[in-house]
C-alpha cells in the first residue's frame, strides 16, 4: 500500500507540469492583456507607460520563457503577485477566498449525502413504491431547474416575502462586535439559502446511483445467502447489501473533492459570497495571469491529489482491492 | 415418518410473455438422515422447487400457487415469516453452485459463520468464534484460526465451497439442501466436495436433498431419486432400480446420452435427446416430453400423463410405459 501510494505521487509530477503548461498556454492566448484595464482603457496612460507595464509584467519576453520563469518561481513555491492594481500576492487571495468555498461545498456535500443515500436505499427496498416514484420526480426537478434561477426563487419567497433569511454575503453588518453564538448563528443564517441551493441539485445523482446500486446488489448471489442463513430483512440490506453498495459511492466522494474548492461562478456571484469562483471569474476577466494559474495549480493538485484519496479509502473499504496488489 | 413432505406443489412466475410454470404439481418425501437425488436438466424447476422450501422464491414475479411443505409437522407454507426465519439457516440450511459469488465479499469468513450462529443461538462473539474455528475445522479447512480471518476471495474456490458448507453446518440442521453444490467445481474437487457431504452427513446426522444434473453424482451418493422435466416429475424411484430399470423415455433418453469409454464404440456420434424442452410460457397440450419422445402414440399431444405407480416404488409420467 506505501509503495503504491508513493509511485503514485510519484507519478503525478509530470502530470502537474503537463496541465500547468497547457492552462498557462491557454490562458495567455486568449485575446486581451492584464495591462488593458490600465493603459488602453485609461486616456491619461502614454504608449510609453504601456511598454513599461509590459516590461514590468515581463510580458515582453516569449511565451516560452515566460513560463519558465513562471515554473521557477512555482518551485520555490511562489505563486507570484497579482497584476491587478492592488498587486497583492496570490496566495494572499487565495487564502481569503478558499475557506468560504470549501465551507459552503463541504455543508453541500455532506447534505447531499445525508440525503440522498437514504432517499436512495428506501427507494431502492421499496422499489416502484409511490416513494420510489416521488422522489424520482422531486430530485430530477432538481437536477433540471437552473440553479440561479432556483436561488432567485428562494431569495425571493425566504428572503423578501417571509423575510426570514439574508439574500447576500456571508455576515451581516457590524459582524466582528457580535458574541461567537451571534456570529454562529448569523453565518448559519447567511450560508441556509446557498447549501440549500447548491445540494437541491446534487441530489438527483447521488441518491438515483444509490438506488441502483442497491438494487444490482441485491440480486447478487450472497443476498440469497444471507437470506438462506435466517437473517432478517434490515440485517440482509443494511449488513449485506448496503456496505456493498457503497463502495462505488466513496469513488465519486473522492472525485468531488475537486470540485469542493472551485465554486460555482453563476453561483457565487448571485449570492454575493466571496468565494474562489467569483475570484477565477474576476482574474479571467481582467487576464490576471498569476492568480489564474495558482487556481489552477491548487486545483490541480487537490484533483489528483483526490483521485489518489479515493483509490485509497477504496481499496480500505473494499478487501478484494485492498489485498489485490 | 419422512421428515420433509412436498405434496402437489406448484410455482409459477409472472413474466411479460405470460404466466410461465416453473414448477407443477411436483411432491414428494425425504426421510430422516437420507438423501434425495433431484435430477433434471438447466431450467426444468429443481432450483424454484428447493428455494419454494425455504419460501425464497422472489414474489414478484414469483408465486406459490398451490400446494404443502410439511416439515416435522408444520406446513412451512402457512408459517408466518418471522418463525420460517428461525427455520432457515437452523433446521433447513441450503448450498449454492457457485461458491465464487455465494459468499458476501466484504465480510470475512469467520464473520459470515458467526453471524448464522448468533442470529439462531443465544451464545457470546466468543463462543460463536470458537464454534466457526471447529466448523472450518470439520469442512476439512487448513489452519481455521487463520481461515477464519480470510475473505472470500482469499480462498480457492473448493475452500469456498467448504465454507459454505461451514456456514450450512452452523446451526446443525436436520436437512441440507445443495443446489449443484459441485458444479463450479474441477473433477478433482467435486470428489472432495461429495465425499465430505456424505462424511458430515453421517456425523450431523442430516438428511440432504442432492440437487443436480448429473446423474453420475447421484448413482454413487443417492438412495432414492426423482427426475424432472419441464417443471414435472417424470419418474421417482430407488436409485438402484433407476439404472437398472429406467422406464420413462426421457430417463431412458439421459442414460443412453452418457458418454461410453469404451473402445469398440468409440467411433460412434455420442447419442443425445433430439429436440429442446418447450418453451413454458405456452406449454403444448399433452405431454411436455411428447415432441421428444420416441415412444410417442397419438394421444400423448393431447393428455397429460398422470405420474402413476408401473411397479412398486416406481413412479413414472407416461402412457406408454
Amino acid at each position: 500500500m506505501a509503495t503504491y501510494i508513493l509511485k503514485r505521487l510519484i507519478g503525478m509530477g509530470p502530470m502537474l507540469i503537463g496541465i500547468t503548461l497547457i492552462s498557462f498556454v491557454v490562458i495567455h492566448l486568449a485575446p486581451g492583456e492584464p495591462t488593458d484595464m490600465q493603459t488602453q482603457l485609461n486616456p491619461k496612460a502614454s504608449a510609453e507607460a504601456y511598454q513599461r507595464l509590459r516590461e514590468h509584467y515581463g510580458l515582453n519576453d516569449p511565451i516560452h520563457i515566460q513560463y519558465w520563469n513562471w515554473l521557477k518561481r512555482i518551485a520555490k513555491l511562489d505563486l507570484g503577485n497579482s497584476f491587478r492594481q492592488d498587486g497583492r500576492p496570490v496566495i494572499d487571495k487565495i487564502k481569503e477566498a478558499l475557506p468560504i468555498t470549501i465551507l459552503l461545498n463541504v455543508l453541500s456535500l455532506f447534505l447531499i449525502l445525508l440525503v440522498s443515500i437514504p432517499i436512495g436505499v428506501l427507494a431502492a427496498t421499496r422499489q416502484y413504491s409511490l416513494f420510489d416514484k416521488l422522489t424520482t420526480v422531486v430530485v430530477y426537478i432538481g437536477f433540471a431547474v437552473p440553479t440561479f434561477w432556483l436561488a432567485l426563487l428562494m431569495m425571493i419567497l425566504f428572503g423578501l416575502e417571509l423575510g426570514w433569511l439574508p439574500i447576500s454575503g456571508l455576515h451581516s453588518f457590524g459582524y466582528e462586535l457580535f458574541s461567537p453564538a451571534q456570529k454562529f448563528s448569523d453565518l448559519a443564517k447567511h450560508l441556509a439559502l446557498p447549501v440549500f441551493v447548491a445540494a437541491f441539485g446534487g441530489l438527483a445523482g447521488l441518491s438515483r446511483y444509490m438506488r441502483l446500486n442497491l438494487l444490482e446488489v441485491i440480486r447478487q448471489d450472497y443476498i440469497l445467502t444471507a437470506r438462506a442463513k435466517g437473517l432478517s430483512e434490515n440485517k440482509v440490506i443494511y449488513k449485506h447489501a448496503l456496505r456493498n453498495a457503497l463502495l462505488p459511492v466513496i469513488t465519486i466522494l473522492g472525485l468531488s473533492i475537486p470540485g469542493l474548492i472551485g465554486g460555482g461562478v453563476i453561483f457565487e456571484s448571485i449570492f454575493s459570497i466571496p468565494g474562489m469562483g467569483r475570484l477565477f471569474y474576476e482574474s479571467v476577466m481582467a487576464r490576471d495571469y498569476p492568480v489564474v494559474m495558482g487556481i489552477l495549480v491548487i486545483g490541480g493538485v487537490l484533483t489528483l491529489l483526490g483521485n489518489l484519496i479515493a483509490d485509497a479509502s477504496y481499496a480500505l473499504a473494499d478487501p478484494r482491492i485492498r489485498h489485490g496488489k | 415418518m419422512s421428515l420433509l413432505q412436498i405434496k402437489n406443489l406448484s410455482v409459477q412466475f409472472d413474466t411479460p410473455q405470460g404466466i410461465l410454470k416453473a414448477v407443477d404439481d411436483v411432491s414428494f418425501e425425504l426421510d430422516k438422515g437420507e438423501t434425495l437425488g433431484l435430477v433434471g436438466e438447466s431450467g426444468c424447476g429443481k432450483t424454484v422447487t428447493s428455494l419454494s422450501i425455504l419460501r425464497l422464491i422472489p414474489s414478484p414475479p414469483g408465486r406459490i400457487t398451490q400446494g404443502s411443505i410439511l416439515f416435522d409437522g408444520k406446513d412451512l407454507l402457512k408459517l408466518p415469516e418471522k418463525e420460517m426465519r428461525k427455520i432457515r439457516g437452523s433446521e433447513i440450511a441450503m448450498i449454492f453452485q457457485e461458491p465464487m459469488t455465494a459468499l458476501n465479499p466484504v465480510f470475512t469468513i469467520g464473520n459470515q459463520i458467526m453471524e448464522t450462529i448468533r442470529t439462531h443461538r443465544k451464545v457470546t462473539q466468543a463462543q460463536a468464534r470458537d464454534q466457526a474455528e471447529e466448523l472450518l475445522k470439520v469442512v476439512g479447512i487448513p489452519e481455521p484460526k487463520r481461515r477464519l480471518k480470510s475473505y472470500p476471495h482469499e480462498l480457492s474456490g473448493g475452500m469456498r465451497q467448504r465454507a459454505m458448507i461451514a456456514i450450512a453446518l452452523s446451526c446443525n440442521p436436520k436437512i441440507l439442501i445443495a443446489d449443484e453444490p459441485t458444479t463450479a467445481l474441477d473433477v478433482t474437487i467435486q470428489a472432495q466436495i461429495l465425499e465430505l457431504l456424505q462424511k458430515l452427513q453421517e456425523e450431523f446426522h442430516m438428511s440432504i436433498l442432492l440437487i443436480t444434473h448429473d446423474l453420475g453424482i447421484v448413482a454413487e451418493r443417492v438412495r432414492d431419486v426423482a427426475i424432472m422435466y419441464a417443471g414435472k416429475i417424470v419418474e421417482q424411484t430407488s436409485t438402484k432400480r433407476l439404472f437398472e430399470n429406467p422406464l420413462h423415455p426421457y430417463t431412458r433418453g439421459l442414460l443412453g446420452s452418457i458418454p461410453q469409454f469404451d473402445p469398440a464404440r468409440s467411433q460412434k456420434r455420442l447419442k443425445n435427446i433430439p429436440g429442446v424442452v418447450p418453451d413454458l410460457r405456452m406449454p403444448p397440450p399433452g405431454c411436455l416430453f411428447s415432441d421428444r419422445c420416441f415412444m410417442k402414440v397419438s394421444h400423448c399431444e393431447q393428455e397429460i400423463p398422470p405420474l402413476e405407480e408401473k411397479e412398486a416404488g416406481h413412479g413414472v409420467r407416461c402412457f406408454e410405459v
